[in-house]
């Protein structure tokens, strides 16, 4: 229980051992359950009165995001390759912004990120249980675990809760025996495994730059700046996304976190090199 | 169904499934058992909003936390001028919430427990930045039930510097520079973004350095500018500072009272 520790059974050798053994065990799945409402309350309508738009602004969840990952091969030896994963930074309560620097990529072990759109507090919560799945699973198992059955877990524990209200979508990406994948878990229940993929409000913005210049095999620097452009042009035209752009590229031995980028500073950056503005403008 | 050529099979099947999900989802809204009764018991509402806003500030080697002490009902009728919305936790964590005080009594009652628990087993005082991690996971287990509650935790971490963590209803958590929640969320972040964060100052202008006694004195214009433009903000600013390897001191202020 809390804080027995080994000095508790320094005593008895067997017990020791016995004690050791125990706490490598699976442990319980889930012996603890939320505290729910009062019987023949419906969570969802509930949630929607009290903290939905017409709540108060510091009463609503924050969500809203333009999140992207996607797989690339290295065009010459000198390239890495592996999978660059980019989102934005902006939190909104409806219309109010309540942050500008969220991290919306998150750590699951030391070769696996997991990104966030949706409701913030959801995906950090149970990214963390994912995680601690993980970190369980490798201590258990004594061999690193795949990007597969990390976000099978993952979607299976937000298939436990569907219809509950939970606002999940995510990407689940990380190098493994098979070389680098990509998941897309959602709290639907859908998982499945992509090359290219884009969540979020932005999401169909970033498609359009992906879609646009996406190559198989790219240089890192392309890479990299192929994820800025698509976050850039998705923040540009989606007020639900803005401020940074945190950029991760996975290779296939390392992770690699790079500083944030101020999107206002890209968009003047990114229209130097066409030398005009970003926006279409029809020249007579 | 008797057409299995083609398209028309496919729209029938697609229209068919639409009509499912809709009688579905009409049932499950509105079933015939719900008595009127049971109707009423869904407009259920254990929430109430006491108003009041709460903001905090860390800098190097201090973190100042303050909030008012005005507590209303509907946002227009003042139930008392001294209600308290800040604890102090321990030597180093402060916590402000704002929103449902009912809710922000049980929510520091249960921190508190945890924090007695936790200086029991281990001997020693519970860090923030590990506080903060509890919160942040003690608001998400009522996902279901949420706390009605903006809650900020604010101290002075292990290395002496000061920390504020930032927090929605159900424990999306951030740590920041500065914070604010409550009803005049909307107007005390823009002014402390400008002061503090510097968002709206062109390169090359001097951006004056965050020392303790600046930011008090921002943390105190912020307060007397949403008084005068906030209704249920006022009375008094309970003013609690923090800093490193100093105990906590803690102030009122006078603020407006109309």
């Amino acid at each position: 229980m809390w804080g027995e520790t080994f000095d508790d059974f320094e005593n008895d050798e067997v017990e020791m051992v016995n004690a050791k053994k125990n706490l490598m065990i699976e442990p319980a799945h889930n012996d603890f359950t939320f505290q729910g409402l009062p019987l023949g309350i419906q969570p969802v309508d509930f949630m929607k009165t009290h903290f939905g738009a017409t709540a108060g602004k510091s009463m609503q969840f924050r969500k809203g995001t333009t999140t992207l990952a996607f797989v690339y091969e290295p065009a010459t030896p000198n390239d890495k390759g592996g999978i660059i994963v980019a989102v934005d930074s902006r939190a909104s309560s409806g219309e109010y912004i309540s942050s500008k620097s969220v991290m919306k990529i998150l750590d699951i072990g030391d070769r696996m990120v997991a990104t966030m759109a949706g409701g913030a507090a959801d995906c950090q919560f149970w990214t963390r249980t994912v995680a601690k799945y993980c970190t369980l699973y490798e201590l258990r198992e004594k061999t690193n675990i795949t990007v597969s059955a990390a976000s099978k877990y993952f979607a299976n524990v937000l298939y436990g809760y569907k219809g509950q209200g939970l606002s999940v979508g995510s990407m689940v990406a990380g190098y493994d025996k098979k070389g680098p994948q990509i998941f897309k878990v959602d709290s639907e229940g859908d998982r499945c495994s992509l090359k290219v993929c884009s969540v979020g409000s932005g999401s169909l913005n970033a498609y359009g730059i992906l879609d646009n210049h996406f190559k198989p095999k790219m240089t890192d620097e392309e890479a990299r700046k192929l994820g800025l452009r698509a976050i850039m042009h998705a923040t540009y035209r989606d007020s639900g996304s803005g401020g940074v752009c945190n950029l991760c590229h996975i290779t296939p031995t390392e992770k690699i976190r790079l500083p944030p980028m101020d999107v206002s500073k890209l968009w003047y950056e990114f229209a130097g090199e066409i030398s005009r503005d970003i926006a279409y403008e029809p020249v007579e | 169904m008797a057409c299995f050529n083609g398209i028309t099979a496919s729209a029938d099947a697609t229209n068919q499934m639409h009509s499912f999900k809709q009688a579905m989802r009409e049932v499950s809204a509105k079933p015939d058992w719900l008595s009127a009764r049971h109707i009423e018991r869904q407009r259920w509402n254990p929430y109430s909003m006491e108003g009041g806003s709460t903001c905090a500030i860390s800098g190097d080697n201090f973190a100042i936390v303050a909030s008012d002490t005005r507590m209303t009902a509907n946002d227009i009728n003042i139930l008392t001028r001294d209600a308290e919305k800040i604890q102090v936790l321990n030597d180093s964590i402060i916590l402000t919430t704002s929103g449902f005080y009912g809710d922000v009594l049980q929510l520091t009652k249960v921190l508190q427990s945890r924090l007695h628990k936790y200086r029991f087993d281990y001997r020693a005082d519970m860090s923030v930045d590990l506080c903060a991690e509890l919160l942040s996971r003690n608001l998400y287990y009522r996902r279901f039930f949420p706390y009605y509650t903006g809650a900020i935790l604010a101290g002075i971490d292990e290395h002496g510097k000061g920390a504020v963590f930032s927090y929605d209803p159900i424990g999306c958590i951030e740590r920041l520079g500065y914070s604010a929640s409550g009803a005049a969320e909307p107007m005390i972040i823009p002014f402390l973004d400008c002061q503090i964060g510097h968002v709206t100052l062109d390169e090359g202008y001097e951006k004056p350095a965050l020392t303790m006694e600046r930011a008090i004195s921002l943390m105190k214009d912020s307060f007397r500018g949403a008084a005068e433009r906030e209704i249920s903000t006022g009375d008094k600013i309970h003013l609690v500072i923090a800093e490193a390897g100093k105990p906590i001191v803690q102030k009122f202020l006078p603020l407006r009272e109309d």
